[in-house]
């Protein structure tokens, strides 16, 4: 079974362009993507749903090709919608009755038999920890409530590919972290995800790539790594001695100097071993350290910075 | 292919208790049989009032409750987003077009056949053309729900617009005493019940004779055409409404 392009990636677009009433929503979007789970970011009106529908086939681009998982977007959309889940953020909890009853029923939209169906909610609802509250109606679900009812919706019929539109929204933090381990343990079991979001947090907490779409543009996508550097961190030290030779004794040990004063400097570490080297000639050179702190430079600091500089 | 057709009839089905169109149609329907009990047991509605109840049922009724009902086939799915559940499914568009329509037009029918059951129950009529009658509310239903879920599958206002339809086109030029009259499924309606009713004129004209046979053909064509016509024009459509 063909499940990706030549290079590994099995999201790939080239050149898409799609209308919405006239106006320009995707100007020629190019991008091809291989990770585990790939975020798709944006602002909201970027154009992220647009992207999606046009992914599912229910929006026909004006020009363009989409394939994902190998199968030629619309043509092979049907068997696209077989293998993949969908958590809409436009759709409710549909069609009402009890938690099982939706699960059991968007089984049965996916084409299972309703015995079968029933089996696999229950399978799912376990899954994501929904206990007795199951058989509550959906009318009276809590936000998280609802929102993993929908995310058993879309894993009922064990697809491939979980496409998730906005699944933290309206959650609070708690709620939000859950949900986001959930679906991060889904990615672990070896689905693919694709995750579109405006909370860059929950993109960083689970993708590997990252799709930036800004009013229907891609200004980037690739590993969210070339974004964020996870393996090294700024730290800033604080203290007295830390004057012009002892910056120059730390470059000459092969720790980067970001800048320093009398009074402060700042550097780049990979590790605990340059933690220890900083450490080591701090000691030897008789600096007086009040203060060492990290500054983490997180997916929304690096996205911020691209968007800004951008736009000039 | 079954499975795409059971797929996308549950998903008509789900949400069909919840349907503006549907409930209107009860609460119409209701409201006749209501008449019908009262008219009946205090003895206000005169024995023939019970003949023209039936007629107005299957010539009226059927075209009218399918202006309401045809609103359920697509339209109404894709103003509560039900739709997206089929559509987000391994299910074709052009499976999801038919059979709602399709449905649509048997529900009509179903429901009005219980409605004319009960009103010739209570008002004692002869079940001798009961076949004809029967024959007119299935060819009537899925025709002219077919037919106006055409005009909602065109048109955002097509309650207004299918009204007008039936009642400036389709009602007149039904009882026109010469041929122009076949272009109208009332007039095949007509026909196919056995209440031919022209208006008169001053002029007479050759017509050929009415023929139950080319009615039914007539109105299983506008089933076709306008099914067909709905489902090419779903299967291309860009629903930005659902994204």
């Amino acid at each position: 079974m063909l499940t990706t392009g030549n290079n590994g990636d099995w999201l790939e677009i080239d050149g898409l362009h799609l209308q919405r009433g006239g106006r320009s929503v995707l100007q020629g979007v190019d991008l091809a993507l291989s990770g585990q789970a790939v975020g798709l970011v944006g602002v909201n009106g970027a154009g992220k749903s647009t992207l999606i529908g046009a992914m599912l086939g229910v929006l026909r681009a004006e020009q363009g090709t989409i394939s994902i998982l190998g199968l030629d977007i619309p043509i092979r959309a049907r068997e696209l919608r077989t293998r993949s889940g969908v958590m809409a953020e436009q759709a409710g909890v549909y069609p009402g009755g009890s938690g099982v009853d939706a699960v059991c029923f968007a089984g049965e939209m996916s084409g299972l038999g309703r015995r079968e169906s029933l089996r696999r909610a229950h399978q799912a609802l376990d899954a994501l920890d929904v206990g007795e509250e199951r058989y509550r109606p959906t009318k009276g679900y809590s936000t998280g409530m609802r929102q993993r009812c929908k995310l058993a919706m879309s894993l009922v019929h064990d697809p491939e590919l979980l496409i998730l539109d906005e699944p933290t929204v309206g959650l609070d933090p708690p709620g939000r972290l859950q949900l986001l381990n959930l679906i991060k343990d889904l990615r672990d079991g070896g689905r693919r995800i694709l995750l579109s979001t405006h909370i860059m947090q929950d993109a960083e907490h689970l993708c590997d790539d990252l799709i930036l779409i800004e009013a229907g543009v891609i200004t980037f996508a690739g590993p969210v790594s070339r974004l964020v550097d996870r393996s090294s961190s700024r730290l800033i030290a604080e203290g007295s001695g830390l004057d012009a030779e002892f910056a120059a004794t730390l470059t000459a040990a092969g720790i980067q100097v970001l800048n320093h004063t009398e009074q402060r400097i700042e550097f780049i570490s990979h590790g605990n071993d340059d933690l220890a080297l900083f450490w080591r000639i701090a000691g030897e050179r008789g600096a007086e350290l009040r203060r060492l702190g990290c500054d983490v430079v997180t997916l929304e600091d690096a996205v911020v910075d691209m968007m800004e500089a951008d736009h000039g | 292919m079954m499975r795409s057709i059971r797929i996308a009839l549950l998903s008509y089905l789900a949400p069909l208790a919840s349907a503006r169109a549907t409930r209107m149609t009860c609460v119409l329907m209701a409201l006749l049989l209501m008449l019908v009990v009262t008219g009946r047991l205090t003895g206000f509605l005169p024995p023939t009032a019970f003949i023209n109840i039936a007629d107005s049922l299957i010539l009226y009724g059927i075209p009218l409750f399918a202006v309401l009902l045809s609103e359920m086939s697509l339209r109404d799915g894709i103003t509560h987003r039900t739709l997206l559940y089929p559509l987000l499914g391994p299910v074709s568009r052009t499976t999801i077009a038919v059979t709602r329509t399709l449905a649509t037009g048997l529900l009509l029918f179903v429901s009005a056949t219980l409605t004319l059951i009960c009103v010739k129950v209570l008002g004692e009529l002869s079940w001798s053309i009961f076949p004809q009658e029967l024959a007119a509310l299935f060819f009537g239903s899925i025709a002219y729900v077919a037919f106006f879920g055409l005009i909602h599958a065109v048109n955002s206002k097509a309650l207004i617009i299918s009204l007008c339809v039936f009642t400036l086109f389709d009602l007149p030029v039904g009882r026109l005493p010469f041929t122009m009259r076949n272009l109208a499924p009332s007039f095949h309606l007509r026909v196919l019940s056995d209440k031919i009713d022209s208006i008169s004129i001053p002029v007479m004209m050759d017509v050929s004779d009415p023929s139950l046979f080319f009615s039914a053909m007539v109105m299983v064509l506008v089933t076709i055409v306008a099914t067909t016509l709905t489902a090419l024009l779903f299967s291309r459509r860009n629903l930005v409404n659902l994204c």
